[in-house]
């Protein structure tokens, strides 16, 4: 016998846009119940579709791109059988594939 | 779709969310599935000794995780809309992996050896008592057994020539369908009828006499026919009427090691007037060992192979070590493939070999 996990259809879907970083994003700040944050972003050379982001003293590049294939956000239930809820869609993703750039002044804080 | 990127003149900070997600997984899919997967959702289905499979209504896929050692960070396309800049925009989940999908048959073998264990016999009293097992299958049935999607599983169904009879799948079992013919014979005989043409409607009417369910006689029927009905009357198929005889022959322990001339004389004895038998009809469900009139005949048949390219493969080589490709050719019908050409699974499962030069060439397992 097949052990079933259904998939239910979404009832309202977000859109997303994914940032896709190399390595890890590591946080020092402890776990707070506040947001913390990761850096600055803004649009590079003044173009829509690229995205500047300084991180400490590393500034990085990215570019906007279209996915191959689109990605379905799937969300995880149990209540109480595990099942998924389609909630989102990606079609688009910030791709930074340039190594980071140091920069020599002091970040702002 | 044009690419619409995130409204950012003036810079913005980037935050975590305080309530980060951590139920979130990413489903890569192309976009006609995306709007089925949206629209009417999906069921995975796995087990033990099965993989995880993603069934949608008409296909199915493996589901593979690909990792990666890049982050990804999702960010609600709402957040960066808010007209306060001061807020940050806030990354709601983080990802380092998404599911991928490779598009798969049903499994054909499972499916036939489901319908084969509960199949017609058209007793049908004989189910009121309760310890004999009811036959055939409903769709839920095979759906909780089957890694598919209920329309996938109709055309399969359809496909290895199942009836529905009150919402249950079956084959006919091969005994009964013998019958079938017979009766059928003896009625087109017995009222002057000339085959291959038959009268449907009289020919089903008649068969009630004989207790035969209207639906099994129609179905059966369209089993043996050559195409839709032409007109009131339906067109029996030589070689499947021929075909039907020539494997009950193959049965008969007197034909063991029988000659291709010989099987011939008696099968065209057996069949009704109106049906030519010819060796030509017997590809791919016997092997004859030498050549010509005087070759000898062995019963193999394709329906008894795996649909499975591996095993097929394994069986027939089992049979024989050397194979021409004019041999070979009949044994590769209803292989289940996605995607790949014939050529392709010579190429992956086979070596192919040329004793002497101008010789014919013939296939090895690799």
């Amino acid at each position: 016998m097949l052990e079933i996990i259904r998939l239910n259809p979404a009832s309202s879907c977000t859109d997303y846009v994914m940032v896709e970083l190399q390595g890890e994003v590591d946080c020092h700040s402890d776990k707070t119940t506040t947001a913390r944050t990761i850096g600055t972003m803004c649009q590079a050379h003044q173009t829509a579709d690229t995205l500047q982001l300084t991180i400490g003293h590393h500034q990085l590049t990215g570019k906007l791109v279209d996915l191959k294939k689109p990605l379905v956000v799937l969300q995880k239930v149990s209540d109480p059988h595990i099942n998924y809820q389609a909630v989102g869609i990606i079609r688009r993703k910030y791709h930074f594939k340039t190594r980071p750039r140091a920069m020599i002044s002091k970040p702002h804080s | 779709m044009s690419l619409q990127a995130l409204p950012l003149e003036q810079p913005r900070s980037l935050a975590f969310a305080a309530d980060q997600r951590s139920n979130l997984v990413l489903l890569e899919a192309d976009d006609s599935l995306v709007a089925e997967l949206l629209s009417s959702g999906a069921v995975i289905k796995g087990g033990l000794q099965q993989p995880a499979v993603l069934s949608c209504h008409e296909q199915s896929f493996k589901l593979k995780t690909a990792n990666t050692t890049n982050s990804l960070l999702l960010i609600p396309f709402e957040q960066v809309d808010i007209a306060n800049a001061a807020q940050p925009v806030l990354v709601e989940a983080m990802a380092s992996s998404q599911l991928e999908l490779f598009q798969m048959r049903i499994d054909l073998d499972k499916l036939e050896n489901l319908l084969r264990a509960r199949p017609y016999t058209g007793q049908a009293d004989a189910m009121e008592c309760e310890d004999i097992q009811q036959s055939g299958w409903t769709s839920e049935e095979l759906l909780s057994q089957l890694q598919a999607g209920p329309g996938e599983l109709r055309t399969a169904l359809q496909g290895c020539g199942a009836l529905e009879l009150d919402g249950r799948w079956h084959v006919i079992e091969p005994g009964y369908h013998d019958m079938f013919c017979e009766v059928m014979v003896l009625t087109a005989i017995q009222n002057g009828w000339q085959l291959p043409r038959v009268p449907l409607a009289e020919m089903v009417q008649e068969l009630t006499n004989d207790n035969i369910d209207t639906r099994v006689s129609e179905h059966c029927l369209k089993q043996l026919s050559l195409g839709p009905p032409e007109g009131d009357a339906i067109i029996l198929s030589n070689d499947k009427v021929s075909l039907r005889y020539a494997k009950k022959l193959l049965e008969e322990p007197r034909m063991a090691g029988t000659t291709a001339a010989n099987f011939l004389e008696e099968w065209r004895l057996l069949v009704p007037e109106g049906i030519h038998p010819s060796i030509e009809l017997l590809r791919g469900h016997v092997l004859l060992d030498g050549a010509g009139e005087a070759a000898e005949i062995v019963p193999f048949s394709v329906e008894s192979l795996p649909k499975e390219p591996m095993a097929r493969f394994k069986a027939l080589f089992a049979a024989r070590p050397e194979w021409r490709i004019e041999d070979l050719n009949p044994y590769l019908d209803g292989l289940q493939v996605v995607g790949q050409s014939r050529e392709e699974l010579l190429l992956k499962h086979c070596r192919f070999v040329q004793p002497r030069l101008n010789a014919p060439g013939v296939y090895c397992l690799r």
